[in-house]
């Protein structure tokens, strides 16, 4: 038995969030107004991934200025949310309006800004000096990254920063040292070749996502222990359902179909677990009365569990395969629907449109004797565990 | 001046009554003990009309769900409102105290709805450097604040880090060296009381991530502090209290695996105390004499047990484990993390023919006690301790051949060695080999498979192939 994809349904669902969320009776918008920004790029990038730029772009009212109408409550667009949430104390984007900067919405911010090709906005131009001097006073002497001025060291800060300082292209700068970056990231591998969020902490399909996307901006695969084992111990998330759990014996969980999905595919070893398994895992998290994806069958559906289970849907590539098992809606226009579904980067996050456009950095590894065969992947650095870093001709 | 005047006096009538009653809940005779809980909505199970929005029953204080939309807004506009007269400088201080304890009050009230509020923590840490330099009394009652909060929210990482930070300010106004004596008491005591809380709350909250990073952090900072002292003073008494401290926490972990046997945390944790426990005999090998017994507030006494034994004990009482849930994946990996830990142990002491007769025991053992096809359990049970039970042996084997490379780089240049390496150091004996292929096609990997054929490619369908699909 196959389940059907409700492209439509999630189309509704995600456009109908920002309504709801910010409805005064909201449950769900009172517990994470403090998140704001990263559920507006989860939102986002979802959508992204199932109708064209154009199409997202008016459906959420992405970008600013002379996109609008002049209608008179015409609400601010999402660009004009993401610049009234800088902080200009630190130098960061808060989670919210009136919050204090931290490197997880300054990075959702950044993300957002690309989604609406807004990196080149004369507001950011003048925000940008701040933003970057912000990242670069988070990272300490060792390499690692903290959130904020109180401290808390994790990986995913690492991640945060790499990426978004990518992003802004200022990697060649010298505004961070990737290589001490890279190197600390390294010192969180453990034994089991996995990663957590310092060093001896457990091993987490999250932050192992957070450590090999870093280390691929930082083109520092090669710094990677035991790259098998880790992929090892990614290939054994996958339960007896199809889904993927985040450590031994929990629950599969629909986000980590995209936290060990990327890493894998960063790793060249995507086909360690069964994609169509997991396929019909995602798919069956759907809600089908009112669309979005919830993190496991029968739950309620969220923002954040709708945007991973999308962008594992794409990383295996069954929204985009015409013969896929994984069909449409009959009624929504059916396999026409396929063309139209963007591709999802794995080190990024981001359309690979809109990776490429940057011009965005990365690097893969490809174990020995295997050979490329994902396309998104071909604009990067290329690992392959032989001691060589090749360039690949596009 | 006169709009602060204004908003001010606005603010003295308008502090809505949903603060200060949730404020004075939390008063109360038992602070420390007091737990909260959010209520689901049960009006239309119970046929119950009652809109309530707190309850409190003894230690117990609820929150009931459906006003938390309502109640979050009247917390986020007192603390935003009072946020940005704080942050306008020109404000007196007669007036500044009270607006502060305003704050406090609505950070309290936001944090236990919203516990991952990183702007909420960040003010609420300001207030506390502000007010209370040097005291430590305002530290204490922020761990008790930070307990009642974990009752209800265990997972906020932003909770934990402020756990962290607070620990540290701690320490900090007592890191005197020349109050030593206090200090290593104060230490042990903050340690116990943290490690209790981890403890506590992995118990409600299994595998609870940060609960267990936490114990680690504390075990941590009694094994870095203590290093400090006795390289100050070169005095046995820190490292005896680190390695009393460090064997606790195994004997505690080992007896902790009995009864959750699906505690991957743990697993981890355990791993990593064997790991402090090689780190820290290193260190002070040559320092600790068998016995001692110290001053009157810190009595340990210790027989030095040597680390190897230490080691040995753990696999024994791995191995019985194994033997009581032989079908549970962690209880596995639990002896994964134990030899791999053990085979290191050996590496770094170039104990090489000890490095095989340890494998080789170890795959004995488990060939003949969970892969031998007389030894049978309830079906799928059988099926799931044979796929960990094979996976283990390749683990180790996987494990054993990193090994072997680390060997080869060290010892450029030597002949092989003892029974076990090939000529070229690279690649396991003939019989590890074989035995490896026979097991990896005894779980349905074939030769002809184009990807490597490890049996992490092929997880699906061994267990597949072994368990019946869901």
């Amino acid at each position: 038995m196959s389940f059907p994809f409700h492209h439509s349904l999630h189309v509704q669902y995600i456009e109908g969030l920002a309504s709801k969320i910010d409805n005064p009776s909201s449950y769900e918008g009172a517990v994470t107004e403090h998140l704001r920004m990263s559920g507006i790029y989860w939102s986002l990038t979802a959508l992204s991934l199932l109708v064209s730029a154009e199409d997202a772009d008016k459906r959420m009212n992405l970008a600013s200025g002379d996109l609008r109408s002049s209608t008179e409550d015409q609400k601010p667009s999402i660009i004009d949310f993401v610049f009234e949430c800088f902080d200009k104390k630190s130098g960061g984007f808060g989670g919210n309006k009136m919050q204090d900067g931290h490197i997880l919405y300054t990075l959702s911010a950044i993300q957002i800004l690309a989604l609406a090709d807004a990196l080149e906005d004369e507001r950011f131009l003048m925000m940008k000096p701040k933003v970057i001097s912000f990242i670069k006073s988070l990272q300490q002497k060792d390499g690692s990254f903290a959130g904020d001025q109180w401290g808390e060291i994790d990986t995913r800060f690492s991640y945060c920063a790499l990426s978004a300082i990518s992003i802004c292209g200022e990697l060649d700068s010298g505004a961070i040292d990737i290589n001490k970056a890279a190197e600390y990231i390294v010192s969180c591998q453990n034994f089991d070749g996995g990663f957590g969020c310092h060093p001896g902490a457990e091993s987490h399909a999250g932050q192992i996502f957070t450590c090999v996307g870093a280390l691929s901006i930082a083109c520092r695969l090669d710094l990677l222990k035991d790259e098998e084992l880790l992929c090892w111990w990614l290939a054994e998330r996958q339960c007896d359902s199809g889904g993927l759990n985040g450590r031994p014996e929990k629950q599969a969980d629909v986000c980590y179909s995209w936290w060990i999905l990327s890493s894998l595919c960063i790793l060249g070893r995507v086909d360690w677990i069964r994609g169509d398994k997991l396929a019909s895992f995602i798919l069956k998290c759907q809600d089908e009365d009112d669309g979005g994806i919830a993190d496991r069958p029968g739950d309620m559906a969220d923002v954040f569990h709708t945007f991973f289970g999308i962008a594992g849907l794409s990383l295996i590539g069954v929204l985009h395969e015409q013969n896929s098992i994984v069909h449409v809606d009959e009624s929504d226009g059916g396999e026409k629907r396929k063309n139209e579904h963007r591709m999802i980067d794995p080190i990024y996050a981001l359309p690979t449109d809109v990776v490429r456009k940057l011009g965005l950095r990365g690097q893969i590894a490809i174990p020995r004797n295997a050979s490329m065969t994902d396309d998104r992947l071909k604009c990067y650095d290329v690992y392959n565990n032989a001691g060589e870093s090749k360039q690949l001709q596009m | 001046m006169f709009c602060i005047v204004s908003t001010i006096n606005m603010m003295m009538e308008a502090r809505p009554e949903c603060i200060t009653e949730l404020c004075n809940l939390l008063q109360g005779q038992f602070p420390s003990q007091l737990e909260i809980t959010i209520l689901p909505d049960r009006s239309e199970e119970d046929d119950n009309d009652e809109n309530y929005l707190y309850l409190k029953d003894g230690i117990h204080l609820g929150i009931h769900a459906p006003n938390i939309p309502y109640l979050a807004k009247a917390f986020r506009n007192e603390y935003y409102t009072l946020r940005s007269l704080l942050n306008n400088k020109t404000i007196d201080e007669n007036h500044l105290s009270w607006l502060e304890k305003r704050l406090w009050d609505a950070i309290t009230c936001l944090l236990l709805i919203c516990p991952d509020h990183a702007t909420a923590w960040s003010d609420r840490k300001r207030l506390l450097i502000s007010d209370e330099l040097g005291n430590c009394n305002a530290f204490y009652s922020e761990i008790i604040f930070l307990n009642l909060l974990f009752s209800q929210h265990s997972k906020a990482p932003n909770a934990w880090s402020h756990r962290k930070w607070t620990c540290k300010q701690i320490m900090k106004n007592n890191d005197s060296f020349e109050r030593k004596h206090e200090f290593r008491k104060e230490l042990l005591s903050w340690s116990q009381e943290e490690i209790n809380t981890c403890i506590r709350i992995a118990e409600k909250y299994p595998k609870n991530y940060y609960a267990w990073t936490h114990r680690r952090y504390s075990i941590e900072t009694v094994m870095d502090l203590g290093a400090c002292y006795a390289h100050e003073y070169g005095q046995n008494i820190d490292h005896i209290i680190a390695r009393e401290a460090l064997k606790q926490e195994l004997e505690s972990i080992q007896k902790w695996l009995q009864t959750h046997v699906s505690d991957h945390s743990a697993a981890h944790y355990g791993g990593e105390i064997l790991r402090l426990m090689i780190i820290h005999n290193k260190e002070c090998k040559d320092t600790l004499s068998d016995q001692h017994k110290i001053d009157n507030e810190v009595k340990v006494e210790t027989k030095h047990k040597p680390i190897d034994d230490v080691l040995q004990e753990n696999m024994i009482l791995c191995r019985d484990l194994i033997d009581k849930f032989a079908s549970n994946e962690v209880i596995w990996i639990w002896r994964r993390i134990s030899s791999k830990i053990h085979l290191e142990y050996l590496r770094d002491g170039l104990h090489l023919a000890l490095l095989n007769q340890f494998v080789q025991e170890e795959i004995d053992d488990v060939m003949k006690h969970h892969l031998n096809k007389d030894c049978v359990s309830e079906k799928e049970d059988h099926k799931r301790c044979i796929l960990f039970g094979t996976t283990y042996i390749l683990w180790l084997l996987a494990s054993l051949r990193r090994n072997y490379q680390f060997f080869s780089l060290e010892n450029e240049g030597e002949n092989g060695i003892i029974g076990g390496l090939n000529q070229d150091h690279e690649e396991l004996s003939h019989d590890f080999c074989e035995l490896e292929k026979r097991l990896i096609h005894s779980i349905g990997v074939s030769d002809d498979d184009s990807r490597t054929c490890t049996p992490a490619s092929n997880i699906w369908s061994i267990k597949s192939g072994m368990i019946s699909d869901s």
